[in-house]
C-alpha cells in the first residue's frame, strides 16, 4: 500500500473519533433521574443511549456500503453511506424520543420543560413554570429533540465513517464492524466522563466543555487509529 | 446508574498480586491453547478466567471512588480499547513478517504484543480521562492501564482458546471473521465488570466479589464451550461454575442479615 | 419470487419480532427492576423502606441484553454451521442465553442486597428469588428469541453485511437502550411512586421513597410488570418495531422508485428524513397537548 492509502483513513478514524465525542454533547440524555421525571433528558445513560443509536447507524452505513457498486473511493459514494449512516441513526433516536415522550405525557402525566433555558429557542414557550418544584425539567421539549437528532446525525456519520475507514483499510466486514463498536463505546464513554452523567443538548452550560472531549478523543483517537493503520498492513 | 461509592472494604488479597497470577495466567493459556490445540478450549479457556477475574478485582478498586456514570462504563471503554489491543497485537506481528522480513518467530510473540499494545493505548487514554477532560480519581491513569490489559488479554484469550491458536492464520478466520470476537467483547465485559457492579454497597466484602467474579469468569468460559461444542469444556465448566456459584451464594445468604421465606416486612424498631 | 416482494416480507417479519421482543424486553426489566429505576430501589432501604422488589443490578439494559443476544447468536450460529434446523439452532441458543440471564440475575440480587443488608436492615428474601426468576428468564427468553430472529432475516435477508453473533450483539445493545429509555419511565417516575398524586416529577428529596404496598398485599415486581403491561411495554414494542421496519422499509421504497444505485440511495436518504420531521412534528403536537392540557405551575 502506499502512503496516501494509509494516511486517508487514518485522517478519517481521527476526525470520526473527535465527531463521536462531540455527538455524544448533543444528545440529551438524563440518566437515572430522567428515569423518575426528575431530570430533563431520556432516562437512560449516555453511553448507552449514543451507543444505541450509533449503532443503528453503523448498521445502515454497513448495510449501504455492502451494496452492489458501492465504490468506497468515489466521494459521492462516501456522501450516500455518511447520510444513511446519520439517517439510520435519527430513526432510532427520533422514535425513541417521541416514544419517551408519550409515555412522559400520558404515563406519568409531566409537561415537557427544559431547566436550562429559560425560553424554548426554537418555539419560545417559557419553561421555568412547567417544571415539577424540586425537579431540574422533565421529559424532551423541542430544543432537547432538535439537539437529539444533531447529535444521532453526528453519531452515525461518525460511526459510518470510522467503518467506512476500516474498509479501506482492506479489513473484512466482520473485523471492521467489531473495531468500529470498540472504538465508538471508547469514543462515547470518554464523552461521557466529559459530561458527568447528564447533559440536556447544546443550551445546556455544560455544553461548553465539548473542546476537551473533542480533544481528548482525537488523540486517543489518533493513538487508535495509528495502531489500526499498522494492523493493516498485516491482512 | 450512577450509585457508584460504597468505601474501600478490607482486600482479602492485594490488587497487584491478583493481577499478576491474572497475567501470567491468561498468557501461559494461550501458548497451551497454541501448541497443544486438543486443549484449547479446556485448558485456554481456563485459565482465560483469570484474567477477568483480575480486571473485575481492579475494577471494584476504581470504581469504589464513584464515577459519576456508573460501573458498565469503564467497563465498556476498557473492552473498547481491549478489542483494538487484541486484534491490532495479532495483525501487527503479521505485518511485521509479511511486509518487513521479520523471521517467523514473531508471530510466537503475539500473546506479549497484545499486552503491551494494551498497556500503551490503556496509559495514554488514562492520562487523558485525568487531562483534559478531568477525572478526580487519584488511580485513574494506573487503573485504566490495568483495566485495558486485562480487557485485552480476556477478549484476546477467549478467542485464541475457541480458534485454537493464536496465529494470525488460526484465529483471524477461526475468531474474528466469524464475529467471536464480539462476544468475546461484550461476555468478557460483563465478566469483568458485573462483579463489583452487583455486590456493591456499604456491607460489600472482598470474598463475596472475587467469588461472583469467579463464578462470572466460569460461567464466560461455559458459554464459549457450548459455542465450540466440546462436550469435556462443557461439562467441566459448568461443574466448576456450579461449584463456585453455590460459594457465592451460600457466602451471601450467611452475610445478610435476615433471610426470610415468606412475604413479611421486619417490624421498624421505632 | 420477485426480491423486492421477498424483503419486503422479511422486513416485516423482522419488524414484528422486534415489537414483541421490545414489549418482552421492557416487561422483563420492570420485573427485575433494572437500569436506571432500580437506583430507587437501590436507595429504598436506606430511606427506612424495607422492600421486596427484584433487585436486578446486571449492568444497564443494553450491555446485559448486548450479553444475552450475542450469547444465543453465537451458539445458534455454531449449531447451524453443524447442519442443524436455523429455527431449532435459534431455540436453543435463546435456551443458553436465558441459563445466563437467570445466573446473572441471581447475583445481581444477591450482591446488591446483601450490599446493603447489614446497614440498613433489608433482609434477603428467598421467595421473591424463587417465584421471580421464572417470568424474569421467560419474558427474556422471548425477547431474545425475537431478536435473534430478527438478526437473523437481517443478515440473510436484507442485506447486512456482518456475521451472526455481531449483529445479534448490535441488536441487543440497541434493543436494550430502547427498552431502557422509553418503557423503563413509566415503571420509575409512576409505578415506583404511585404513592404521590398522578401528573409531575419526582422531586430529589423524595427519592428513594418508593410504594412498598401494592393493591393488595406487599408490593413485588410482577405487580409492577402487570402495572407496566398496560403502556410502557407496548410502546416500548412499538418503538422497537417500527425502528426497524421504518429504517428497512425507506431503502425498499428507494430500491423501487429509483433507477441507479445513486437515485435509490439519494430516495430512501430523503425518505428518512421525511420520517424524522414527522416525529419532531408529533413531538411538538404533544409538547402544546401537554402544556394546554396540563396547564403550568400557578403557586410559587
Amino acid at each position: 500500500m502506499d502512503a496516501v492509502s494509509l494516511i486517508l483513513p487514518l485522517a478519517e478514524i481521527t476526525v470520526a473519533g473527535a465527531i463521536i465525542n462531540a455527538s455524544v454533547h448533543f444528545i440529551p440524555v438524563g440518566g437515572a433521574p430522567a428515569a423518575m421525571a426528575t431530570s430533563t433528558g431520556v432516562g437512560t445513560g449516555t453511553t448507552q443511549l449514543a451507543a444505541g443509536a450509533g449503532f443503528t447507524g453503523l448498521m445502515a452505513a454497513a448495510v449501504m456500503a455492502a451494496q452492489k457498486g458501492i465504490n468506497l473511493m468515489n466521494p459521492a459514494h462516501l456522501a450516500i453511506i455518511l447520510l444513511s449512516g446519520a439517517v439510520g441513526s435519527m430513526i432510532m433516536l427520533g422514535l425513541t424520543m417521541l416514544i419517551g415522550q408519550l409515555i412522559y405525557v400520558f404515563g406519568v402525566g409531566v409537561v415537557p420543560a427544559a431547566d436550562k433555558c429559560d425560553k424554548d429557542p426554537f418555539t419560545g414557550d417559557y419553561q421555568k413554570s412547567y417544571i415539577t418544584p424540586g425537579t431540574t425539567g422533565h421529559a424532551i421539549p423541542t430544543v432537547c429533540f432538535i439537539s437529539g437528532l444533531i447529535g444521532a446525525a453526528l453519531g452515525g456519520i461518525g460511526g459510518g465513517l470510522a467503518y467506512i475507514a476500516f474498509k479501506q483499510l482492506g479489513f473484512d466486514s466482520g473485523i471492521a464492524g467489531i473495531v468500529a463498536i470498540g472504538f465508538f463505546f471508547m469514543n462515547a464513554v470518554l464523552a461521557s466522563y466529559n459530561i458527568g452523567g447528564t447533559i440536556e443538548g447544546f443550551h445546556d452550560p455544560k455544553f461548553k466543555k465539548i473542546p476537551n472531549g473533542i480533544i481528548a478523543s482525537f488523540v486517543a483517537s489518533l493513538v487508535a487509529g495509528a495502531i489500526i493503520t499498522g494492523m493493516s498492513l498485516g491482512i | 446508574m450512577s450509585h457508584g461509592g460504597g468505601g474501600h472494604a478490607a482486600e482479602l488479597y492485594p490488587e497487584n498480586q491478583i493481577l499478576i497470577v491474572g497475567v501470567v495466567l491468561s498468557i501461559v493459556g494461550m501458548y497451551i491453547a497454541q501448541f497443544i490445540p486438543q486443549l484449547a478450549m479446556l485448558v485456554g479457556g481456563l485459565l482465560t478466567v483469570a484474567a477477568t477475574v483480575a480486571g473485575a478485582n481492579t475494577t471494584r478498586r476504581v470504581a469504589a471512588y464513584g464515577l459519576g456514570t456508573g460501573v458498565p462504563s469503564i467497563g465498556m471503554l476498557s473492552l473498547g480499547m481491549g478489542t483494538v489491543a487484541a486484534l491490532s497485537g495479532v495483525l501487527l506481528a503479521n505485518g511485521m513478517v509479511t511486509q518487513y522480513g521479520f523471521s517467523n518467530v514473531v508471530l510466537y510473540l503475539i500473546p506479549i504484543f497484545v499486552a503491551v499494545i494494551a498497556i500503551v493505548l490503556g496509559f495514554i487514554v488514562g492520562k487523558l480521562t485525568v487531562k483534559p477532560i478531568g477525572m478526580k480519581i487519584p488511580i485513574m491513569v494506573e487503573s485504566m492501564t490495568k483495566l485495558a490489559l486485562m480487557g485485552a488479554l480476556s477478549i484476546m484469550g477467549f478467542c485464541v482458546a475457541f480458534a485454537g491458536g493464536f496465529l494470525p492464520n488460526v484465529v483471524i478466520p477461526g475468531a474474528v471473521n466469524n464475529g467471536i470476537i464480539g462476544l468475546a467483547f461484550i461476555a468478557a465485559g460483563m465478566a469483568i465488570l458485573h462483579p463489583f457492579n452487583a455486590c456493591l454497597g456499604p456491607n460489600e466484602s472482598h470474598k463475596r466479589t472475587l467469588l461472583l467474579a469467579v463464578a462470572c469468569g466460569l460461567l464466560t468460559w461455559f458459554i464459549f464451550s457450548v459455542a465450540s461444542l466440546d462436550v469435556v469444556s462443557i461439562i467441566v465448566s459448568a461443574v466448576l461454575w456450579a461449584i463456585v456459584y453455590r460459594l457465592f451464594v451460600k457466602q451471601s445468604l450467611n452475610d445478610a442479615c435476615d433471610v426470610l421465606y415468606i412475604p413479611e416486612l421486619p417490624k421498624k424498631e421505632m | 419470487m420477485d426480491p423486492t416482494l421477498l424483503a419486503l416480507g422479511a422486513l416485516a417479519f423482522a419488524g414484528a419480532s422486534a415489537t414483541v421482543a421490545g414489549c418482552a424486553e421492557d416487561l422483563e426489566s420492570d420485573v427485575g427492576s433494572q437500569s436506571n429505576p432500580n437506583s430507587q430501589v437501590q436507595l429504598g432501604p436506606q430511606m427506612g423502606n424495607i422492600h421486596r422488589y427484584f433487585n436486578k443490578a446486571i449492568s444497564g439494559e443494553p450491555v446485559a441484553y448486548g450479553l444475552y443476544v450475542a450469547v444465543a447468536g453465537l451458539i445458534a450460529w455454531a449449531l447451524m454451521n453443524t447442519g442443524l434446523n436455523v429455527l431449532l439452532a435459534i431455540v436453543i441458543g435463546a435456551g443458553v442465553a436465558a441459563i445466563v440471564h437467570g445466573a446473572y440475575a441471581v447475583s445481581a440480587y444477591l450482591g446488591r442486597i446483601v450490599g446493603q443488608s447489614k446497614n440498613f436492615g433489608q433482609p434477603v428474601y428467598m421467595d421473591v428469588i424463587m417465584t421471580h426468576i421464572g417470568p424474569i428468564v421467560g419474558h427474556g427468553f422471548i425477547a431474545v428469541f425475537c431478536m435473534l430472529l430478527a438478526a437473523y432475516l437481517a443478515g440473510t435477508a436484507l442485506g447486512n453485511p456482518f456475521p451472526l453473533p455481531l449483529i445479534a450483539l448490535i441488536f441487543g445493545i440497541t434493543v436494550g437502550s430502547i427498552g431502557s429509555s422509553t418503557g423503563d419511565v413509566h415503571y420509575g417516575a409512576e409505578r415506583e411512586y404511585q404513592k404521590y398524586p398522578f401528573g409531575g416529577g419526582i422531586p430529589v428529596a423524595n427519592q428513594g421513597d418508593i410504594d412498598i404496598k401494592a393493591e393488595t398485599g406487599i408490593r413485588n415486581g410482577m405487580d409492577s410488570s402487570y402495572f407496566c403491561s398496560r403502556l410502557g411495554g407496548p410502546l416500548t414494542g412499538l418503538c422497537f418495531g417500527l425502528i426497524v421496519f421504518l429504517d428497512g422499509w425507506r431503502g425498499i421504497i428507494g430500491s423501487i422508485l429509483g433507477g441507479d444505485l445513486i437515485t435509490k440511495s439519494a430516495i430512501a436518504i430523503v425518505v428518512g428524513i421525511i420520517i424524522v420531521a414527522i416525529a419532531a412534528y408529533i413531538n411538538r403536537v404533544i409538547e402544546v397537548y401537554a402544556r394546554n392540557k396540563y396547564g403550568p405551575y400557578t403557586n410559587r
